[in-house]
């Protein structure tokens, strides 16, 4: 609470408020507590409805009362901001949606799933209280853990450290029950404060046996910890809710030997000091780590809240202590946040993509500013995998409409496809850049392609690889071709039909016979003058003069054509062509042509 | 906002009608059993309007129609189907209209559970009103598409007997017919997790001593609801509705069960036959000297759980011989709750705010059994009505501003 300022005068809104509370049925008695810097603290008894079973006792097993104190701050800036509630300081804290304790600071539940201040300015002050109110409720009721909102995780009101792991990838390995799993952990030490670590779990687990885990394993490089980690698998589901209470050793012992882990863990303790203890460290004449991690899996009866999984993971970081060869029990645990890395299941997971939908591969031939921005819309879906075939290089130039940013000099020069790849790979996503020129990738591979992949796309808008690959390609894949035209006023996605017919050359042409009719196309393939300009020596450094922002919007409804396409998995016979136009207010307008193969075979 | 179940008892003097409101996969259904509006409730303000709490209470589908997923008729009494002629859509779906302007539509049924009483012929003890022989039509149109196809009907066309009708006239439409002990987690063709419903009755004529007498209050479906909250399967709230079932068939149920009386446990049972003294005993309250309670019939209703409320339907119940609702009646009700350290209610004694009539009576049923909803006051911005109805059941959520995203 700040400094006390009694003198200030309670501003009108807030007054307002007060007289609104006082007349708000589930409120029985409004009183100002204190005006301070923070703003106006006016407590409040609030009435609970209480089931049944405890009407008579006046509060349920869990300890809520039939009338509980909430105090309201109020900010000055009210309404601009929100007011903020906390309850009483003996108000049970084992109860979920409490936000962390800090002490002196009172109980803040968290009553709403937006930001307090949102909600007021969505839906008025009655929304906050309301909010409270089926707060205090579903307290009494024992329904502040849903089934339907998901499992809220344990509540830990000191964290430290910031671990991120592929969780999905965790989590799948729960599928089969293991005790212990060891994986690999590598963290860093920021400003030498052992609260500031941040942590990676390197996926998939090494396996169970101690065998699995080896001392040259650990090991600190380029300021790169490397260290074990231990999962330890809860049997069965736990009900139970509890805030973290896990300080030092014996308090984690305490917790694995409530799931009948300790066992596991002394078992594999003894492994990870033999490999990873500073001793041990030592006597391999290595420096050092100063801890290793522990994750705990527990089981919940539903879904983790954003995880939609119920394998709940609660990490860990335990210190080492000095020289010893022994852990004491009183050595620090710490608990760290642990979030997710990126990786595709997250992907699909945010792009409200089924985590059970197959992996597609598609080989990208071009990764000039269309096929760079398309591979990486289509990337972070997390839906595909990727070759990368290009041979050109990255000039600065590039940098106004690439999918790709490229800081620093020593990038400029670099491959095209590594730049893209090294984005991708950013992402968790599997790709295999290529640096290669197509045509000369056919002499040797006329299928371009690995058989796995399923889908070609050329985006490189060369006529000599269009006619390869129409003509010369022995292509097992699906082979799409996607272009610009008219300084990105127009883009075309040509898909071929089944067994090659009809093809992606026959597929331009017909584009070129629109052109008779339609206005529109002629100007943008054919009308006016392109115009172009060198941005180094020589005139190969030659570019067409456009902005981002129209090929961002193209190649963008582009990358959405090929994969509504691939997500309909039901290629027709027909070749299809896709054409868009986008008009200088950057409305899109799509015609499509299916063309039968009759037509030009 | 996460849905939640309730239940809702509509104060309708000497009658019953209860909605309840059953949350499922992030959707509700809708079940009322009984009803019993009056004329009269849309014009008396000493009378709750439960026409216009009902339509408030209930969704719309997309095709405009208020529905309900079920309408569970317990026997054919007028103050257990008054309204049903009036009041709900009857016939084909496909000829359903919307109402004229200034007029409620009428309630769509998507399914009915009725008792096998309307394959009986009219007799003199089994008398029907306008109103349940207009539900009997109904119903029997329901049975018959059934009958022709062989196969449920869609919404609007479907209908669940409980209990199987004498002389095997329902043999052939068993696949419709739920029996007594069948155990129903289903409405309107859809399973409900969180739903398990036992049918203690009707009781089958054989089961009576006197089994040529047909009492439409001996033969009232009796089903207790067993609900848990949503997204859970073990149910937290047991509900026991069971029409005007008389004093004879409690005393069956509780031979029946008193070797497994959990089985007719109860958080919330609407005291049968609006608090009757022939609920509770064969003798008359008025005219025995020193009527009897029936031990047997009154362990059946005795098995309240930890604050358990048992919700007389009814008018005021006065201390003297009226019945129903009987006092005597009321006192045996209290000495049951009293030992579950639980509550009689009247609905006509639930007046909020020195109002004139009496409110809907709403419990939510959650994890911890039912909790009973506050009254809200008249200077809460939204009024009562307003705060039940399906599109605005979230103050958060669902009013306001959208908020957006960047």
């Amino acid at each position: 609470m700040g400094k006390l300022k009694p003198k200030r005068e309670i501003t009108p809104e807030i007054k307002d408020v007060i007289r609104w509370l006082k007349e708000y049925s589930f409120v029985a008695a409004v009183q100002v507590k204190s005006c301070s810097d923070d703003g106006v603290a006016i407590s409040t008894n609030w009435r609970v409805d209480l089931p049944t079973k405890f009407e008579s006792a006046g509060k349920t097993e869990s300890g809520i009362r039939s009338i509980e104190a909430v105090t309201w701050v109020f900010p000055w800036e009210y309404p601009l901001c929100a007011p903020q509630p906390t309850l009483r300081e003996d108000f049970p804290l084992t109860l979920p949606h409490i936000n962390p304790v800090v002490e002196g600071e009172g109980v803040s539940p968290c009553i709403a799933e937006v930001d307090l201040t949102d909600l007021l300015h969505s839906s008025g002050t009655e929304a906050v209280f309301g909010a409270m109110t089926h707060w205090l409720n579903n307290a009494a009721s024992g329904e502040l853990l849903c089934p339907v909102q998901g499992w809220e995780p344990v509540r830990r009101d000191n964290t430290s450290g910031l671990i991120s792991a592929d969780t999905y990838a965790i989590r799948e390995e729960l599928k089969n029950y293991a005790p212990v799993r060891y994986f690999k952990y590598r963290y860093t030490v920021l400003s030498g404060d052992t609260d500031l670590v941040l942590g990676h779990i390197e996926t998939p687990s090494l396996g169970s046996p101690n065998t699995e885990f080896k001392a040259k394993y650990v090991g600190i490089i380029n300021g790169i910890r490397h260290s074990p980690a231990l999962l330890l698998q809860v049997d069965g589901i736990v009900e139970e809710y509890w805030a973290e209470s896990v300080d030092k050793l014996s308090d984690l012992k305490g917790v694995l030997r409530k799931f009948k882990l300790c066992d596991a863990f002394e078992a594999r303790l003894k492994h990870v000091m033999a490999t990873s203890s500073p001793k041990a460290c030592a006597s391999k004449r290595k420096a050092g780590v100063e801890e290793f991690l522990v994750v705990l899996a527990v089981k919940r009866p539903f879904n983790v809240l954003g995880a939609n999984n119920p394998w709940e993971l609660l990490t860990y970081r335990v210190c080492f202590d000095g020289n010893s060869e022994q852990l004491s029990d009183d050595v620090p645990v710490h608990a760290p946040l642990m979030i997710k890395s990126t990786c595709p299941a997250m992907l699909r997971s945010v792009s409200g993509i089924d985590q059970n939908a197959e992996v597609i591969p598609i080989s990208f031939i071009g990764c000039g500013s269309l096929g760079s921005k398309m591979a990486l819309h289509l990337a972070k879906s997390g839906r595909y995998e990727f070759s990368l075939i290009d041979d050109d290089i990255f000039s600065s130039h590039n940098n106004a409409r690439y999918g790709a940013v490229v800081d620093g000099f020593d990038s400029i020069g670099c491959p095209k496809v590594s730049l893209v790849a090294r984005d991708i790979q950013a992402l968790g996503v599997k790709v295999k850049p290529l640096k290669v020129d197509a045509l000369e990738l056919g002499k040797s591979k006329p299928a371009i392609a690995d058989k796995k992949f399923r889908y070609i796309l050329d985006t490189t808008a060369s006529l000599p690889v269009r006619y390869f690959l129409a003509h010369h390609a022995k292509l097992s894949a699906c082979l799409m071709h996607s272009i610009l035209f008219g300084k990105a006023t127009m883009g075309v996605l040509a898909i071929e039909g089944k067994e090659r017919s009809v093809r992606v050359d026959d597929l331009m042409a017909f584009t070129n016979t629109l052109c008779v009719k339609d206005d529109l196309t002629q100007k943008a393939m054919y009308g006016g003058a392109v115009t172009r300009e060198s941005f180094g020596d020589g005139c190969s450094s030659a570019t067409t003069i456009m902005d981002d922002i129209g090929l961002s919007i193209l190649s963008a409804a582009l990358a959405g054509r090929v994969n509504k396409h691939i997500g309909e998995n039901t290629g027709p016979d027909e070749g299809l062509l896709n054409i868009c136009h986008l008009d200088k207010n950057y409305k899109l307008d799509w015609t499509s042509h299916a063309r039968a193969r009759s037509y030009f075979c | 906002m996460i849905k939640k179940s309730s239940i809702y008892h509509l104060p309708v003097g000497n009658g019953d009608m209860t909605l309840l409101k059953i949350a499922s996969n992030n959707r509700y259904f809708y079940v009322l059993v009984d009803m019993y509006i009056r004329q009269s409730c849309t014009e008396k303000d000493d009378q709750c309007n439960v026409l216009d709490e009902l339509h408030n209470l209930l969704e719309k589908d997309s095709d405009g129609r208020p529905y309900l997923d079920a309408l569970v008729i317990t026997h054919p009494d007028k103050d257990h189907i008054g309204g049903f002629e009036k009041y709900f859509y009857q016939g084909s779906p496909s000829n359903y209209t919307p109402a004229k302007s200034g007029e409620k539509d009428l309630i769509f049924i998507r399914e009915i559970w009725s008792s096998p009483l309307i394959f009986r012929r009219k007799r003199k003890n089994h008398s029907l009103c306008e109103d349940a022989k207009a539900f009997n039509t109904e119903a029997k149109r329901r049975v018959e598409l059934y009958r022709e196809s062989k196969s449920v009907s869609s919404e609007g066309n479907r209908i669940r007997l409980i209990g199987e009708d004498i002389d095997g006239k329902t043999d052939d439409i068993l696949d419709i017919v739920y029996k007594p002990e069948d155990i129903i987690s289903k409405i309107n063709e859809v399973s409900i997790k969180e739903l398990t419903i036992n049918i203690y009755g009707p009781l089958s004529d054989d089961e009576f001593e006197d089994s040529e007498a047909l009492d439409k209050n001996r033969s009232s479906v009796i089903l207790r609801w067993g609900i848990a909250s949503h997204g859970y399967s073990d149910p937290t709230n047991f509900i026991l509705l069971a029409g005007d079932a008389s004093v004879e068939a409690w005393e069956i149920i509780w031979r029946k069960y008193k070797d497994a009386p959990q089985k007719l446990s109860y958080d919330l049972l609407l005291a049968p036959h609006h608090c009757s003294w022939h609920t509770l005993s064969h003798d008359s309250y008025s005219k025995s000297a020193n009527p009897k309670v029936s031990e047997s019939a009154k362990q059946a209703l005795s098995q309240a759980r930890t604050g358990a409320v048992i919700i007389s339907s009814s008018d005021p119940i006065k201390d003297d011989d009226n019945d129903p609702p009987n006092f005597g009646a009321k006192r045996e009700y209290d000495s049951i709750v009293s030992s579950a350290n639980g509550t009689f209610l009247c609905l006509a004694g639930n007046v909020v705010n020195g109002e004139k009539a009496p409110s809907v009576l709403e419990y939510r049923l959650t994890n911890e059994g039912p909790q009973k909803t506050s009254e809200t006051l008249s200077a809460d911005s939204t009024s009562s009505a307003k705060k039940r109805t399906a599109a605005t059941s979230s103050l958060i959520g669902h009013s306001g501003q959208a908020i957006g995203h960047g």
